[in-house]
């Protein structure tokens, strides 16, 4: 039996050397296939067996090596470290590898020491958050709705508010951090270093969102690597629209050439390691349903402001319920007390509350993401027609045009009557208060 | 070296200032979340029955073309759905 302990040295060397995960295999495992001291004493890794793999990982193999990993010299490598280190472990067979996700691009070791445990924080905040709104979600129940929400309710919006509120901090705090720091960017002008650090949270939080998704659905395990995973024909078919975007396959300063099935393509994606509903932001929470928003279908939902009549000449000849969308409880608990909160201000549209609930919302909503903003007003504009009569949204429609400066976002131009594009246009009135409020 | 369109991608991001890695770091990232959404979306309008049989052709190893087909077949303008996940990902993105 081995009894060697593992050495950073030797760790390293093993990656350097051109059998670089075998090396590293070996020096966790032992060539014998004995275990080294701190991992399992059983087995061998044999050709990189998945099973072994996972009991390795299980141990805490690749946590360990991600330590190791800032170590390993990179300033004169064109190839980024995690680039590098998963084309290694993708060569051996190895899917899995260590969390990408959480490297920054400039200098993994110096994020690590200087910010690195504000980012663990900010992590686990953002789990905490993600997991208080999905228990929001069960609370939404159609029975709350009903009867109320009560002190349960209150019970939960002061956790809800907390989980946020730590959110909220530790993300400034890591943000205060970086920019404070020549760890991260050093050289780039500090616009670009938050501006990364804006859509990298983004994109943490969305993908977190989507993990609850595929969590609550209980398709995690079933789909997610058979269908993104590397080799995955579901991904494969999707890959002409990815690069349609744009998005697949980006080559870097490296030279990597835009090939599908490249390893670059697949670095730093849960997705392609098999991960789907297990990444960073997701593991270790309990997710209950985080269904999905459809977000912009304001945005989506334009018409031509020269195919609209004037509102202000509408005559509402009558009074009819519009059944046109329900209100449902498919949507996230926290954007559907916001726009209960809107909806019930809207409705006072002269009143102070109506702007500074407006507001409020959107800054409390993560900073006044778009997409956020756009979930209330989707939800307000879709409650709002399914709860009151067209007269009544025409009222305040024209209110609305009256007291927002109606002229200069054109709600003058839509015409409410026309039930088939009553979506269209409860979509339409909430993307342009949007935008009249984000400016 | 990027393409044209990819390049671009860069560019609607406001990413060019950034450093190459990085740049590579987040269209990873958002390639990442394009295609779990896809999976969740496209699981989400199946019906339990076409999701067993999504997954019985998952586990077969189903070819690209097959399972597109099955999805198209099953899922109203499938397509559409597909390019404005992707389109409304990218706006979320850009005013992240």
């Amino acid at each position: 039996m081995m009894s060697q302990e593992i050495k950073k040295e030797t760790l390293i060397e093993g990656f350097q050397s051109s059998d670089s995960a075998r090396g590293f295999l070996d020096a966790a495992v032992g060539a014998d296939g004995e275990a080294a001291a701190g991992f399992p004493q059983e087995g061998n890794v044999d050709g990189g067996s998945q099973k072994e793999l996972e009991r390795l990982e299980a141990a805490g193999l690749f946590q360990k090596l991600e330590e190791y990993v800032p170590e390993v010299p990179v300033a004169n490598e064109m190839i980024p470290i995690n680039v590098r280190i998963s084309r290694e472990l993708e060569s051996y067979g190895i899917k899995k590898y260590p969390d990408v996700n959480r490297t920054v691009g400039f200098d993994v070791r110096e994020e690590k020491s200087e910010t690195g445990e504000l980012r663990d924080r900010l992590d686990a905040a953002r789990r905490a958050y993600i997991a208080k709104c999905d228990t929001g979600q069960e609370k939404s129940s159609l029975l709350m709705r009903i009867f109320g929400f009560g002190a349960d309710l209150g019970r939960f919006n002061a956790e809800l508010q907390e989980a946020k509120s730590n959110y909220e901090k530790a993300l400034e705090a890591y943000k205060d951090a970086v920019a404070g720091s020549s760890a991260i960017g050093n050289g780039y002008d500090a616009e670009s270093r938050m501006g990364f650090l804006d859509k990298r949270e983004y994109l943490d939080f969305a993908g977190a969102k989507d993990d609850a998704r595929l969590e609550a659905g209980g398709w995690s395990e079933k789909f997610g690597d058979k269908a993104v995973g590397s080799g995955g024909n579901f991904k494969n078919f999707l890959i002409k629209y990815l690069r349609e975007a744009g998005l697949y396959a980006v080559g870097s300063g490296d030279g990597v050439q835009n090939d599908v099935n490249h390893p670059s393509a697949q670095i730093g994606s849960d997705a392609d390691d098999g991960n789907v509903g297990k990444n960073s932001a997701a593991n270790g929470s309990e997710y209950a349903v985080y269904p999905g928003i459809s977000g912009n279908e304001a945005a989506s939902a334009t018409t031509s402001p020269s195919e609209m009549p004037d509102v202000s000449e509408i005559q509402v000849a009558e009074v009819t319920p519009i059944e046109a969308v329900p209100a449902g409880n498919e949507f996230d608990f926290e954007i559907d007390m916001l726009a209960q909160q809107y909806r019930e201000s809207a409705k006072n549209v002269h009143s102070p509350e109506y702007a500074k609930v407006y507001n409020d919302s959107v800054v409390a909503l993560l900073g006044g993401r778009g997409v956020l903003m756009g979930e209330i007003m989707d939800r307000n504009a879709q409650e709002y027609i399914h709860e009151n009569t067209q007269s009544d949204t025409v009222k305040l429609l024209d209110s609305l045009r009256k007291s927002l400066a109606g002229d200069a976002i054109g709600l003058k131009k839509l015409d409410p009557r026309a039930d088939e594009d009553m979506f269209a246009w409860s979509a339409r009135v909430a993307d342009m208060m949007r935008k009249r409020w984000s400016k | 070296m990027n393409t044209q369109i990819q390049n671009d991608t860069i560019r609607e991001f406001g990413l060019e200032n950034l450093p190459a890695d990085s740049q590579e770091e987040l269209i990873a990232k958002m390639t990442e979340v394009v295609l779990k959404r896809m999976l969740v979306e496209t699981l989400e309008k199946l019906s339990p029955i076409d999701q067993e049989l999504f997954g019985g052709m998952l586990e077969n190893q189903a070819g690209p073309d097959e399972i597109e087909n099955f999805l198209k077949e099953n899922i109203h303008n499938y397509d559409e759905l597909l390019r404005k996940i992707i389109s409304e990902l990218k706006m979320e993105v850009k005013n992240a």
